[in-house]
């Protein structure tokens, strides 16, 4: 046994972000941790390695208790990680980067080399020789990189780089959070060759990841959280088998029983999935409101979302579903004018979505209920859906739909006058849709709805949007809670990786294995 | 203690237009005290140069500072939001900015290039006594200006009027809600640039109000009054009353003018500034947040 974990808890304000999590970790296998956005994954992460105060449980590496250390301490100890968000040096040389993290296990020696004689450089010249070790052991060349300044490394050479860091410490335990995350096919094929070969050389692994297949592929054994709470742990097999596994990723479907589990067998699932999806290709609308071709997308050097192509027609709702981290967030804001598509076209009713300004798309009627709710804390209530009609003209009516909106949704009727940052979750989500509605949309954006919300609150938010929806507006809805939203919709595009894999009608795909392949992998 | 309320009104309104610009857009606008002076410096010019009455060239000296308001967005700041620079790029331009202006009334001289701007180079001067309507009284032993003591009202009214705006009226409900999530305003359909153009405009027109105030009280308007006068203290007023916080800026504009008169009374004229500053430490040790600070969130 490498790691301990006994019941670890650490709770934010009232979000359970940890939860009393026992885990155990076997000297030299590589263990998975995955779970649904939010579950409490990088928390977790953050607690063991010293970033962020146990508030309750104790951690064990080997003999030595971690409980209570500071990070450095147990970066000392031997756990080392990288981070979500690459966190190298950027302005050292990548060697300087691996070099940085040597300290631990050779004596400082400034002075000597302040030296000239060659005899005090000694220590020096076997510290650069170990960190270009370290470099080529993570798949780069050292002759190509070792002096380069690692901010203008491409973005999967400074993951690479992150980890030769980490293994400087020469570490018992490493942690890799999200490495896969923006890479394309190849690369992420690279990476898990990477995490197989530090493997063999004896290293333990903990791996963070939202891509199943890579995490599915690479394990020994896999854990699973989901609010804060270990659901399950076991092989890859078992925990892709594991119906609260299933339920926690891709939601409860209602009354629906959750039918088979996702194939685990070594089939490549991209063809599979594209078989599929040539068999259940569907009839796209003649005339849509939205027409979307060959949306491209991508912050700097990482590309989002490649070639999308989709229309939704008057009157639809139009699901788009994917995992955590597929570009279906980014396709929305590309639509609102936030970010600029890299190429591709994008029309909503006659207005050019990737030259006109926000606000003048929110006047034409597309409007989006954004991810995470983004209502303004500070102000009440009512200032919040008031501020809403900013996009109108018409003083009187808005004020009169302000009066039915909170009949609508009577909490915020009752809450009109508290700071909006006191309601709860689902209360702001609703906030969030009767926000969306006053700026009399024709086409709805909603991201992730359901997202951080109770089962009975979920249900709440999509009776109000069937609602929504009966009364005329057509909806683009963009669900982690997959079965949820196939439900409500006439048809579905699921994404992975940037791209369009399926399309179809929202009944046919809720009972197509191939949607939970793109969830779970497999 | 008249004087100190004078000084301090100076300070208050010269502060909100620093802390409504921090409190929308996180930056500070260091261009803001040339704007001060720039108010200052075209009414002037306006009534001893090209003969017009003190309230058409009050109105040209304020228009002229919010225009100012309207080179500082488009020059200095747009340009670098929309390249996502860091706030300290703003931080340079503005000062750049700010040069700029004192450098060209500095220059403007009879017959030179600015002399349509100013005349007196970078000499002191003050409005003739004959060009201001200033009645006076006299009222139990004291003599009361009419230029020092409608600076009163004038202040207060005005921080009314941007308290109810900002408070209760769509536009700033817009502007509230542009400070707190730029990018939730722009998804309601908001025109975050506009909003923030706005921002600068009425920011700089209430600095060249402060400007021409402190020209009418004081006496003395040079390139170099919103450099020396009020730059620093401004900065003071803002971090005293808590950063982005209206009713803070006037709270602490009204305290720090008090505590310096208090200084120069008790200690001399050299102390003044030294006292001040000395105030403001303590109040940052005792409380970082800023006198207003249970609304350190409640930015604009």
């Amino acid at each position: 046994m490498l790691l301990r974990l006994d019941s670890v808890k650490r709770h934010f304000g009232g979000v359970r972000a940890v939860d009393g999590v026992s885990l155990e970790v076997e000297k030299g296998s590589i263990q998975g941790l995955i779970g649904p956005n939010g579950a409490g994954k990088t928390t977790l992460v953050n607690v063991i390695t010293g970033y962020i105060p146990f508030q309750a449980g104790r951690a064990f590496l080997e003999a030595d208790e971690l409980t209570g250390l500071s990070a450095h301490r147990i970066a000392a100890f031997g756990v080392a990680r990288t981070f979500q968000n690459i966190r190298l040096f950027r302005d050292l040389t990548a060697l300087d980067n691996v070099m940085v993290g040597m300290h631990l296990h050779r004596p400082d020696d400034t002075i000597a080399q302040l030296a000239v004689l060659p005899v005090f450089r000694r220590d020096q010249r076997a510290r650069v020789n170990d960190a270009r070790e370290l470099v080529e052991t993570c798949g780069l060349d050292p002759r190509k990189i070792a002096g380069r300044v690692a901010g203008t490394l491409s973005q999967g050479d400074q993951r690479r780089l992150e980890i030769a860091r980490a293994l400087a410490l020469k570490p018992r335990l490493l942690i890799l959070d999200e490495p896969a995350a923006g890479m394309n096919l190849s690369e992420k094929q690279s990476m898990r060759d990477l995490m197989e070969r530090l493997n063999k050389l004896g290293l333990t692994l903990l791996l963070i990841d939202h891509d199943m297949r890579l995490v599915m592929g690479v394990c020994n054994r896999v854990a699973v959280l989901n609010f804060g709470r270990l659901i399950a742990d076991g092989t890859p097999e078992e925990v892709s088998a594991d119906a609260g596994v299933i339920k926690a990723y891709l939601g409860t479907g209602g009354e629906r029983e959750v039918a088979s589990a996702p194939g685990t067998t070594g089939v490549d699932a991209v063809t599979e999935v594209a078989k599929l999806a040539a068999v259940t290709e569907s009839p796209e609308p003649e005339s849509a409101i939205l027409e979307v071709r060959d949306l491209s997308v991508s912050y700097g050097a990482v590309s989002a979302v490649r070639g999308v192509s989709l229309r939704v027609a008057s009157g639809e709702v139009v699901a788009l579903i994917g995992a955590n981290g597929a570009g279906k967030s980014t396709i929305l804001n590309a639509l609102s004018g936030l970010i600029r598509p890299s190429s591709g076209t994008a029309v909503f009713d006659g207005i050019d979505l990737t030259t006109a300004k926000p606000s003048a798309i929110v006047r034409h009627g597309l409007v989006q209920v954004p991810e995470g709710r983004e209502i303004l804390a500070r102000q009440t209530v009512l200032e919040n859906l008031e501020l809403s009609t900013w996009a109108r003209r018409d003083g009187a009516a808005a004020g009169k739909e302000i009066e039915r909106a909170m009949e609508r949704f009577p909490i915020l009727g009752e809450r009109r006058t508290m700071r909006a940052a006191t309601l709860s979750g689902g209360e702001q989500q609703m906030l969030a849709i009767a926000r969306g509605l006053l700026a009399k949309p024709r086409l709805l954006l909603l991201d992730e709805p359901s997202l951080g919300l109770a089962p009975q609150i979920v249900d709440e938010v999509f009776a109000a949007i069937e609602e929504i929806h009966r009364e005329g507006t057509t909806i683009l809805l963009v669900e982690q809670n997959a079965l949820r939203a196939l439900e409500i919709a006439d048809r579905a595009y699921v994404i992975e990786t940037g791209q369009i894999q399926l399309a179809g009608r929202g009944d046919d795909l809720l009972h197509d294995p191939a949607v939970r392949r793109a969830y779970l992998g497999g | 203690m008249l004087n100190a309320i004078f000084i301090g009104s100076i300070y208050a309104l010269f502060a909100v237009g620093y802390t409504l610009v921090f409190g929308v857009l996180d930056i500070l606008n260091l261009a803001h005290s040339a704007v001060f002076m720039l108010g200052a410096a075209v009414t002037y010019t306006m009534v001893v140069n090209h003969g017009q009455p003190f309230w058409i060239a009050c109105v040209v000296g304020i228009a002229a500072a919010a225009l100012m308001g309207l080179v500082i967005e488009h020059v200095c700041l747009r340009p670098l939001r929309r390249r996502g620079a860091p706030p300290i790029s703003a931080l340079i331009s503005t000062i750049g900015l700010a040069l700029i202006i004192v450098a060209a009334v500095e220059q403007g001289r009879a017959g030179s290039f600015f002399s349509w701007l100013w005349v007196d180079g970078a000499n002191s001067v003050s409005f003739p006594a004959n060009a201001v309507p200033n009645p006076t009284w006299k009222v139990a032993g004291l003599t009361l200006e009419a230029s020092k003591v409608a600076i009163i009202p004038v202040t207060i009214l005005l921080m009314l009027v941007l308290g109810y705006v900002i408070r209760f009226t769509q536009v700033g409900r817009g502007l509230r809600a542009v400070a707190e999530n730029p990018r939730a305003a722009r998804l309601m359909g908001i025109d975050v640039d506009r909003m923030i153009t706005l921002t600068l405009v009425i920011s700089s027109a209430l600095g060249g109000l402060a400007g021409i105030l402190f020209g009418l009280a004081i006496g003395d308007i040079s390139p170099y009054i919103g450099r020396d006068n009020v730059e620093v203290r401004g900065l003071a007023v803002i971090v005293l009353g808590g950063l982005g916080s209206i009713p803070g800026a006037v709270a602490g504009g009204y305290l720090l003018g008090g505590i310096e008169v208090l200084a120069l009374v008790a200690l001399g004229s050299n102390a003044r500034a030294g006292v001040a500053f000395a105030a403001l430490f303590l109040v940052l040790v005792i409380r970082p947040q800023g006198l207003f600070g249970a609304r350190l969130r409640e930015k604009v």
